[in-house]
């Protein structure tokens, strides 16, 4: 390759470098300290089958796609469950008792199908969150 | 007596006070009121038995080519022609009706600002009187279609929120067969005359065009006839009734009672469909005892008979929308039954199950209702779906059937078509046309169910596939291809305050024609979910009890 052709190879390459996809590393998502302990309850107590997997990363991409994926660890994972949640137990009680409410309000998110409370569509896209990083 | 119109000479009249055109669950209730009274009435019918070449004056003209892939009488219900959706012969419908029995709510006579000419003339207690006697020629139990039926056969009903969520009750017919069952009262009676093989050409107007002066009768051998009378009661059927009508056209030009151009129009039918499936999360045997058929043993219930337990009334009950849930989601009626083997429940709901019990947690406490259990069965559950989205019914996943309100239509309607029948009277063309109200109004289950399945741990929801709005291009935003059609032909002769609404009045007269009513599920301005049958019966009743006062004056 000759000066001038590698000049424009090198120009071309920079030019385009900014539409280029940028492929990140795969790396567990930053956790507040608090929230780790929870989180490790909650990967216990949601199973790591195909289908749940399959049905949490649906509900990731939903939160993705509208943009608020980083936001839902708080209301799942905020004070009340800070305070009132020490085993999968109490997970679930407190999973169930945020679902109800939701169930209540008619606050349902619709992933493949079916129809499911918000608060168990977040705890499900969580733990793909966590699980596939 | 019955009579066969072959065997009668050609041209002959048969004058009566009372001619009934049309012998099947309407024309008959109001025949056996008639019975032992001093008016004459005869009874004008097809054929006293089943026979092809009768039954194919039923058939329809083909529809356009656009609107092909399902049709009321091109397409297949249930696995018959639709031809057979209809039956020409003494019983009329009846003779194949499944017996489903329910009133109209009144919620359902109402005028409702979402629905688009919705709103009966008459007031619920000027209908709901007849229901009693109704319940008696459809041979069902007492008028309680409430949770008393649920007394001593469910012991702790779900507690669905009454503002999303209402429980609806259907009694079983045996089903009454209305010509086997009714048959011979009205051969033995003097007064009635059954005729058998006449086929009703055309309703001769006066010159007038005020009242009825004759109609005329032919055989399918070709012996012509007619009838005069001082009343006529048209009861041929939702299509027929308005085909009638309509070929009638020799005195008033756009046919009987159709000055406005109403005859034929706001043509509706049920809507049948599954609007998803259940992944029960709760103790299936519960739902069943609630929601499945239920034969009442002998034992102080409302439905229950003397004698063996198979003579009892069976009932079910169903969910619908509340009036507010339909009013906020601008939607109709709706009727979920909840279908499912229950036998054969799911491994993986079987697996949960035992799992819970093992670990030695209450069933009522720790069942499904959380979504861990749930999750866990979505591994033997999704390949049932995709059973269901192929058509096969997954015996462990029980299946959301609804039965839906088509809402008024104006321009869904029956046609007179070029192409003529056996007889020389043009085939109905019937265009079916739903709106996108129709699919808001079975959309609105899945959400409704979900949320309560979900606040009292009964279970998820799974939503049809074709109800996801991305799905509407599959059919070319016509659901009408894709659905069963229910077979209640409704609407098409419609019952109003005023000429310009409807083509009867309050008491099923014809607008301007002194002497012509009409009597069936034609009439029904809005059809609910309610299967048609008890109501036409209770309306027939109503008109029967109208006319035995004007024919006595």
């Amino acid at each position: 390759m000759n000066k001038r052709r590698r000049f424009l190879a090198c120009l071309t390459t920079t030019a385009l470098l900014p539409l280029l996809p940028v492929r990140r590393p795969k790396a567990a998502p930053q956790t507040d300290p608090e929230n780790a302990e929870l989180i490790r309850i909650l990967l216990e107590l949601l199973p790591d089958n195909p289908a749940s997997c399959r049905l949490g990363d649906r509900a990731l991409r939903h939160y993705r796609h509208i943009g608020n994926a980083e936001d839902f660890p708080d209301r799942l994972l905020g004070s009340a469950a800070r305070t009132a949640v020490r085993t999968t137990d109490q997970m679930r009680r407190h999973l169930r008792s945020l679902s109800d409410a939701d169930f209540a309000a008619g606050d349902t998110v619709t992933l493949d199908g079916w129809i499911m409370a918000r608060s168990e569509a977040e705890a499900i896209a969580l733990v793909s969150l966590y699980r596939t990083g | 007596m019955f009579a066969d119109f072959r065997e009668l000479p050609d041209q002959h009249q048969v004058d009566c006070d009372l001619c009934i055109i049309g012998g099947g669950a309407a024309g008959i209730s109001i025949a056996r009121e008639f019975i032992g009274t001093t008016t004459k009435v005869c009874v004008v019918e097809s054929a006293q038995e089943y026979e092809d070449a009768t039954q194919h004056l039923y058939q329809g003209a083909p529809q356009p080519a656009a609107k092909r892939a399902r049709s009321i009488e091109d397409g297949v219900h249930y696995g018959v022609p639709a031809i057979h959706s209809r039956l020409r012969y003494f019983g009329g419908s009846t003779n194949h009706w499944g017996g489903y029995c329910v009133p109209l709510d009144p919620e359902d006579l109402e005028k409702h600002d979402w629905i688009p000419d919705s709103g009966w003339p008459i007031e619920w207690r000027e209908l709901s009187g007849f229901y009693p006697r109704a319940q008696a020629v459809c041979e069902i139990g007492p008028y309680i279609y409430d949770d008393r039926l649920w007394r001593r056969t469910v012991d702790a009903p779900y507690a669905f929120d009454a503002q999303y969520l209402v429980n609806r009750f259907y009694q079983f017919s045996p089903p009454t067969r209305f010509a086997d069952r009714y048959g011979a009262a009205l051969k033995t009676a003097s007064n009635i005359t059954v005729l058998f093989n006449a086929n009703v050409m055309n309703i001769g107007l006066a010159a007038n065009a005020a009242s009825v002066d004759h109609i005329t009768l032919k055989s399918l051998a070709g012996k012509s006839g007619r009838v005069t009378a001082r009343h006529f009661v048209l009861a041929s059927g939702g299509i027929e009734n308005a085909r009638l009508l309509l070929a009638s056209n020799d005195v008033a030009s756009r046919g009987v009672g159709n000055s406005r151009d109403l005859v034929g129009r706001y043509f509706m039918d049920h809507l049948y469909d599954s609007v998803g499936s259940l992944l029960v999360s709760e103790n299936p045997q519960r739902l069943m005892a609630q929601y499945a058929e239920i034969t009442p043993e002998s034992s102080g219930h409302p439905l229950a008979k003397a004698g063996p337990e198979s003579d009892s009334v069976m009932f079910q009950a169903a969910l619908s929308p509340s009036p507010a849930a339909k009013k906020r989601n601008s939607a109709g009626a709706v009727a979920l039954f909840i279908r499912g083997d229950w036998s054969r429940v799911d491994e993986g709901v079987r697996a949960v199950y035992e799992a819970v019990e093992r670990d030695g947690n209450s069933a009522s406490e720790s069942y499904g209702s959380y979504l861990l259990d749930i999750l866990r069965n979505l591994d033997t559950a999704l390949p049932a779906v995709k059973n269901l989205v192929q058509g096969k019914s997954p015996p462990h996943l029980p299946v959301l059937f609804a039965i839906a309100e088509q809402v008024p239509n104006r321009d869904s309607r029956i046609t007179l078509a070029g192409e003529k029948d056996a007889l020389g009277m043009p085939r109905a063309r019937i265009d079916w046309r739903l709106s996108e109200q129709d699919r808001r109004t079975f959309a609105q289950m899945p959400d409704l169910l979900a949320a309560e399945f979900g606040r009292l741990g009964i279970g998820r929801v799974h939503k049809s596939p074709w109800l996801d709005e991305d799905a509407l291009y599959l059919y070319r935003g016509d659901f009408s291809r894709i659905l069963e059609p229910g077979r209640h032909h409704s609407g098409t002769t419609k019952m109003a305050h005023d000429p310009a609404r409807g083509v009867v009045d309050a008491d099923c007269q014809v607008f301007g024609v002194s002497n012509l009513s009409v009597a069936g599920s034609s009439v029904f301005p809005t059809i609910g979910s309610a299967n048609p049958t008890l109501t036409i019966v209770a309306l027939a009743l109503r008109l029967a009890d109208h006319l035995k006062d004007r024919l006595s004056r």
